[in-house]
């Protein structure tokens, strides 16, 4: 109760303040209420949807006499927006069916079948969900232990969800968060309390502030009375050699869990410091040898056992998985690499061993591009990131804000990520991970196209995770991640209007209320 | 007048315990039957050995029964809580650190989510009822009769009456229901699936050491009397309650118990939580929600919602938990405040007492004892001096087992 009245004061004071400043335009401060009210929907929108309900209640009419087949299984179709596929061009005042999750159709000369839910895209930019490559505290809680998988801790009702999804991302790949009181907000998957269990939520807590400051709680510094924060354990954990980290694909379904979770295992995703230096090298040659050997007494083993012999022994797996599905070339080993001489190394490293490789915050990528391509080996990077060069080696090294250009003149296959990887209410249209679109406009800057810059947060993050089959594109046969935005998806005016995931309408940007509604014109 | 009728309910309390009697009949009342009679205007209750005899307009009262008047009074149900929470001990998940700075050592105090522990927990062997009436402060709660006590993790509940003055006899069975805290996580999760034979897919020919331990674990575990607990749920002769700390945890849940339609659960949310998952709550069969009598705010919103309502209008089942509502103190003598609210909002009036008495009892498969003012039940009955759900109106007196337990 305390915490609603606090808030709502502090909306009323927010309400009160704006109005004062555009006083002309509102109808003054002593009728809140007013204010509160939504702007209207400009009158053609209106009319449109106006169109659309009638087309509905046509539809519904038919439905009803003539018992289409379309009773079965719903069909949603986008009719009317300019379609930019990705992989195919951009098709003018197309439509496209959705059903089961699937699109069915794309095209302009495609017909509605009878009792489609129609919705009304026309003066919209329809384009592909875009993919988030490096995601943290994101509707998932990934665990490295094993009893914990994360497909049970699914979160569709993660505030961070909406937002991710109000910004047009639909499936983002998440690691572990860096912990309470880091870049984002801390998340509310299993930090909710139990109702009658636990005491009830304080409003710093539902909110996610940092409590450390000013609570009685916290432990004081007995020399200088400073408060103790809460940390990680202050001593370092053991280097392991390989600790690969643990990850989860998820799709951004508010308020749905089926179809949420794709894999968890998209990547062998490590760490850079795990393949430095001689031992760690040779301990991994040794580990890729190993499951090598494993794959050819696989084999033996096998055709033995075909062969009539049953006393035959299987030989046991020497390593996980993921190292499994990285020698037989299903997934990329990704690792964090900024510098020119480290990526050198994991390239010729992933070029003896033989396996494919995506290379992580690759700040200085464009230095060693030709490589990069020669290798086909992708990379991960953050245009607007800044790297001081080393000194002496100004034209080789440290971050150059034409690098989207230099990769796409030799052909590199990148992906990009904002600054932080995580959602921050102090990020809109800033550096956090609702400004992944913003990031993308930044690579127009260096002089990429901008068919390159919706790519490297569409079909390129999607190939490297291995989910081009079904994510990336707007093609037949693929998930139905569909954005329907009212411009330029590269421009930073631009908002999502309409969210489809798994052909669902998940997010409206109007009934939401995650950004801003206001009439432009 | 006012003063007299609290004199002549002292003097009759008193009278009849200085007699022993047995036999009270309380006249003139309006009685909130929340039976099959509904409301009667100007009724009678016999009370006879705890129990009520009898109910109606024109009762014949026995000769030997002592004549309570009290008109001007609405009689109705005593509360049954179907989840009263109480405090076993043991913490929370995060433990104290302890770090080392500069050669002191200073000791962190530890914070964190909700602990879902594994550990069965039964209350009845690990309750003293004494601490019922301090710690747990079950007895100080105004208009609860019956109490179905529970605590975090999971195990067998309790059921207790409320009598301040006979703490020590107040757990009247351990043989309570299976009652289980769940959250989006694999370990909780899994407790619910394993024990109720609702796992995914059987699981392949990856035999590794820890599927293998685990396999072990529950087949010792299929004889013992915890394993006969989850089997009765698993064929639905029993129903489990299970408690939620989030929307998604919800859903979860929802999905694994789509395998087998015929479990009862009886699932205590919060408002905005069941809001989020409304479609898919009202899909469940075999689903009685327990929810805190009150408003709630919406999710995302400074809305306020209606959930019970919403509940009713869908047909889906609910009961009320009181003691799940923070904003009713203990000791108050207003407890239907926040029904009030409620009713006041479109609640249908029988639905918000049902829920407060009659759904619990039923949830708790008592519904032959308690939950109404009918012949043959418990007489556990709140006196209140006028419409319960008139803000006015404070509660008199309240009789648990023919016994008054409170006087306002």
């Amino acid at each position: 109760m305390k915490a609603n009245r606090t808030l709502n004061h502090r909306a009323m004071s927010l309400l009160a303040l704006l109005a004062f400043c555009a006083a002309p335009a509102f109808a003054g401060p002593q009728s809140p209420p007013e204010q509160r009210k939504r702007p209207s929907v400009p009158q053609d929108k209106k009319k449109d949807a106006d169109k659309a309900d009638e087309k509905k209640a046509e539809a519904g009419k038919k439905k009803e006499t003539g018992k289409s087949e379309a009773k079965k299984s719903k069909v949603t179709a986008i009719v009317g927006g300019d379609i930019n596929t990705v992989t195919n061009g951009t098709i003018r005042r197309g439509t496209i069916l959705v059903e089961d999750g699937k699109i069915t159709a794309l095209g302009q000369d495609i017909e509605v079948p009878k009792g489609a839910t129609v919705i009304d895209a026309k003066g919209h930019v329809v384009t592909p969900g875009f993919i988030s490559i490096n995601s943290s505290n994101l509707g998932v809680q990934v665990s490295s232990s094993s009893a914990s998988k994360p497909e049970d801790s699914l979160n569709p009702f993660d505030p961070n969800v909406r937002m991710a999804l109000g910004v047009g991302i639909t499936t983002a790949y998440v690691t572990r968060g860096g912990g309470r009181g880091g870049f984002g907000r801390s998340p509310a998957a299993t930090e909710e309390k139990f109702l009658g269990l636990d005491p009830e939520l304080t409003e710093a807590e539902r909110l996610g502030y940092n409590e450390d400051f000013g609570n009685p709680d916290t432990a004081l510094c007995p020399c200088c009375g400073l408060p103790i924060l809460s940390t990680a354990p202050l001593t370092r954990p053991k280097p392991s050699p390989m600790s690969e980290q643990a990850h989860a694909v998820v799709k951004m379904s508010v308020g749905e869990v089926d179809g949420m979770f794709l894999t968890k295992s998209a990547f062998f995703h490590v760490n850079s410091g795990s393949l430095t230096g001689r031992l760690n090298r040779h301990k991994w040659r040794q580990t890729i040898a190993a499951a090598k050997l494993y794959i050819k007494e696989l084999a033996e083993h096998e055709a033995k056992v075909k062969a009539g012999d049953k006393k035959a022994k299987a030989p046991k797996k020497p390593v996980s998985d993921a190292i499994m599905k990285l020698v037989k070339k299903e997934i990329s080993m990704r690792v964090g690499s900024s510098t020119a001489s480290g990526m050198r190394e994991m390239i010729a490293l992933a070029k003896e061993l033989d396996y494919r490789l995506v290379i992580d915050q690759a700040t200085e990528g464009w230095a060693v591009a030709d490589d990069l391509v020669e290798a086909n080996v992708g990379v991960i990077y953050t245009p607007r990131s800044l790297r001081n060069p080393t000194l002496g080696k100004e034209t080789t090294t440290g971050s150059y804000i034409a690098a989207s250009g230099v990769f796409e003149d030799a052909g590199v296959q990148f992906a990009i990520s904002p600054m932080g990887n995580s959602i921050s209410l102090m990020g809109l249209a800033g550096r956090d991970l609702t400004s992944l679109p913003l990031e993308a406009a930044f690579v127009v800057r260096g002089g990429a196209s901008e068919k390159t810059a919706l790519d490297s947060i569409t079909i390129t993050p999607a190939r490297m995770l291995g989910l081009d089959d079904r994510i990336g594109s707007l093609e037949v046969g693929k998930d139905a991640d569909i954005l329907l935005l009212n411009g330029n998806p590269l421009d930073y005016r631009t908002y999502v209007e309409t969210a489809l995931v798994n052909g669902r309408v998940a997010y409206n940007r109007t009934k939401d209320k995650v950004f801003p509604v206001y009439d432009r014109n | 007048m006012h003063m007299r009728f609290q004199i002549a309910i002292c003097l009759a309390a008193m009278v009849s315990v200085a007699h022993g009697e047995d036999v009270v009949a309380y006249r003139n009342a309006t009685i909130e039957t929340v039976g099959k009679a509904g409301q009667i205007k100007n009724g009678t209750v016999v009370v006879r050995d705890g129990k009520i005899d009898a109910v109606g307009k024109d009762v014949e009262i026995p000769n030997n029964a002592k004549i309570v008047d009290v008109s001007g009074h609405t009689l109705m149900p005593a509360v049954v809580d179907p989840y009263f929470p109480i405090n076993m001990g043991g913490g929370r998940a995060a433990a104290p650190r302890t770090i080392t700075i500069g050669g002191r050592t200073i000791t962190l105090r530890g914070r964190g989510g909700p602990s879902v522990s594994t550990a069965f927990t039964k209350i009845s062997d690990n309750l003293d009822p004494l601490t019922l009436k301090n710690g747990q402060k079950l007895q100080s709660r105004v208009g609860v009769g019956f109490a179905n006590l529970v605590t975090r993790g999971y195990g067998q509940a309790a059921h207790a009456r409320v009598t301040p003055d006979d703490v020590e006899n107040s757990i009247l069975s351990g043989d309570g229901y299976l009652y289980v805290a769940v959250t989006n996580s694999t370990s909780s999760l899994d407790l619910l699936r394993k024990n109720l034979g609702l796992n995914e897919t059987p699981k392949s020919s990856t035999s590794t050491g820890s599927t293998s331990a685990r396999r072990s674990r529950s087949t010792r575990t299929s004889s013992s009397p915890t394993a006969k607990l989850w089997t009765e749920v698993k064929e639905g002769k029993k129903p489990v309650l299970i408690n939620v700390n989030n929307a998604a945890a919800i859903l979860h849940v929802l999905k694994a118990l789509e395998k087998n339609e015929k479990i009862k659960v009886a699932m205590v949310a919060t408002g905005p939580h069941i809001y989020d998952t409304f479609e898919q709550i009202k899909k469940r069969k075999n689903l009685t929600m327990v929810v805190r009598p009150g408003l709630d705010t919406a999710p995302r919103s400074q809305d306020r919602i209606n959930v019970p309502k919403m509940l009713a209008d869908a047909k889906v089942n609910f009961a009320f938990s009181v003691s799940l509502n923070p904003s009713i103190p203990l000791m108050t003598d207003t407890p239907m405040f926040p029904l009030t609210q409620l009713v006041k909002t479109g609640l249908k009036r029988d639905k918000a007492f049902s829920a407060l008495t009659l759904e619990p009892a039923k949830i708790l498969g008592l519904e032959k004892t308690l939950g109404s003012i009918e012949k043959g039940k418990k007489a556990n009955i709140i006196f209140v001096d006028g419409d319960p759900l008139d803000m006015s109106t404070r509660v008199q007196k309240v009789l648990v087992e023919g016994k008054i337990v409170y006087e306002g």
